[in-house]
């Protein structure tokens, strides 16, 4: 099976590839495809955005930013599936996952789309919270095109004939919440993503106190001069 | 209808071979699976390990490592920071243990789809046979571009034989390919009913006997008009590299 093909059919005719998902067809070669090609260029951007301090830093970063994405991944899906099925879903679990992944991968594109324009502005400018904040904001980004085109594919693939629909949409998008959350706190457990300059690599930092929200202010502040 | 398509392609002046052609798609719909050059689903053809699909296979087995990775490395070391309380030490120390399992999952998961091929070994051999096929026909037409090249003394002579040739290997890899799925989803059925078959085979092998006659000579035709084609462009091509 041709991995990237699997994506490139996703993003030109998503309509088809969700009646496939809808009728389960072929599923798990699917799910496999969306996962390698997924990883492959989450990977990629990893590489770029650790690029910032070097050395070992990158290959870190090109296994934590698939890893970040994907765990988050896999630590939220039991609780839209479990709940989803509560409020009236027909659909199976591997249905779940491959939509999920539908998510995932649109957003590893996106991120990868934005990979020249990142190694650009590495290379013309050494600020830290800037890289910092500039990152974060792709991320937001791509973020919420993913998880917007995600939460319409779960909407569209139940139909509005399933019992409980308002029900279902409020859950939907209190998992999409609940995603980001889990997510921007793993990155927070999984950091440094960029390394410091000057610094020696790190696998981890050490302190594990704090969060993502109260860095990206405490950035905000330092780039504004407070 | 195979061969009213047939006579159809043989009265058109310009014949268009990709209806000949047995596409990706066609392949994906009538085996039920993803093929691709390497796999059939999850799993492995027998001609994934030669040397000219090896890179194909090796950069899929790459791949297949770097999800294990991503998965493998960052979970041992989560759990290792978990359980040490921060010591950097010991978290460099677990490090390869992530790696070592990313690569066992890698290995079990390998041996798992090349174990999927070896029961799979007819629609292995089936999805040869189309690529065999596909690539006649890919000769075929690079001889009709030349025949209609201007100074080319090079023509299908018999071109309505060939194309009669070519429909029916089509037609026989199509059912070939509609029977092994039809036997892939009954598995289960036809090992229960083993006797049942083994009587439809002793019957079906009487009938073969009759027609083996025509059958072989069907296929030698086949076979020389697959070689006169090869011959004719590799002919034609030395002839466009002279000066």
């Amino acid at each position: 099976m041709n991995h990237f093909s699997v994506l490139i059919r996703l993003l030109r005719d998503r309509h088809k590839f969700l009646d496939d998902v809808r009728t389960s067809t072929k599923l798990e070669t699917k799910i496999a495809s969306l996962l390698i090609a997924s990883s492959f260029f989450f990977s990629v951007y990893g590489a770029i955005i650790g690029a910032y301090s070097g050395g070992l830093q990158i290959l870190s970063s090109a296994i934590k930013l698939p890893a970040l994405y994907l765990i988050t991944l896999i630590i939220c899906i039991p609780t839209l599936y479990f709940f989803d099925i509560l409020f009236g879903s027909k659909l199976n679990f591997k249905q779940y996952v491959t939509m999920a992944l539908t998510s995932v991968s649109v957003i590893s594109v996106l991120l990868f789309s934005f990979a020249p324009v990142v190694l650009f502005f590495l290379i013309s400018i050494r600020d830290y919270d800037f890289f910092l904040l500039l990152n974060v904001l792709i991320m937001a980004i791509t973020g919420v095109v993913g998880v917007k085109l995600f939460y319409k594919g779960m909407v569209d693939m139940v139909g509005p004939e399933a019992i409980e629909h308002t029900m279902r949409k409020r859950l939907l998008k209190g998992w999409v919440v609940l995603y980001a959350l889990v997510g921007s706190q793993l990155g927070w457990t999984l950091r440094p993503f960029f390394g410091s300059e000057g610094k020696a690599f790190e696998i981890f930092r050490p302190e594990i106190d704090g969060n993502f929200y109260a860095k990206v202010f405490q950035s905000i502040g330092a780039m504004l001069g407070f | 209808m195979g061969k009213w398509r047939g006579q159809k392609l043989m009265t058109d002046g310009l014949v268009n071979l990709d209806n000949l052609r047995v596409s990706q798609q066609e392949l994906d719909q009538l085996t039920d699976l993803d093929i691709s050059e390497v796999t059939m689903g999850w799993a492995y053809r027998q001609t994934a390990f030669q040397p000219q699909r090896r890179l194909a296979w090796f950069s899929d087995l790459l791949l297949t490592i770097g999800v294990a990775l991503v998965f493998c490395v960052p979970v041992t070391v989560l759990l290792a920071r978990a359980i040490s309380g921060d010591d950097t030490q010991v978290i460099w120390r677990w490090l390869p243990v992530g790696g070592v399992s990313a690569v066992a999952l890698t290995m079990a998961w390998t041996t798992y789809r090349w174990q999927e091929g070896r029961r799979l070994i007819t629609l292995s051999h089936l999805l040869d046979e189309i690529d065999r096929f596909n690539e006649m026909v890919a000769a075929v037409e690079i001889l009709e571009e030349l025949g209609s090249a201007k100074n080319s003394s090079l023509n299908l002579e018999n071109r309505q034989e060939v194309m009669e040739a070519l429909h029916l290997t089509r037609e026989s890899l199509i059912c070939g390919l509609m029977t092994e799925r039809i036997m892939r989803k009954h598995q289960r059925f036809m090992a229960r009913r083993q006797e049942m078959f083994s009587s439809i085979e002793r019957n079906l092998a009487t009938l073969q006997l009759l027609q083996v006659t025509d059958e072989a000579s069907d296929y030698g035709r086949l076979l020389n008009e697959a070689i006169q084609i090869g011959t004719s462009v590799h002919q034609e091509l030395s002839r466009e590299k002279l000066p």
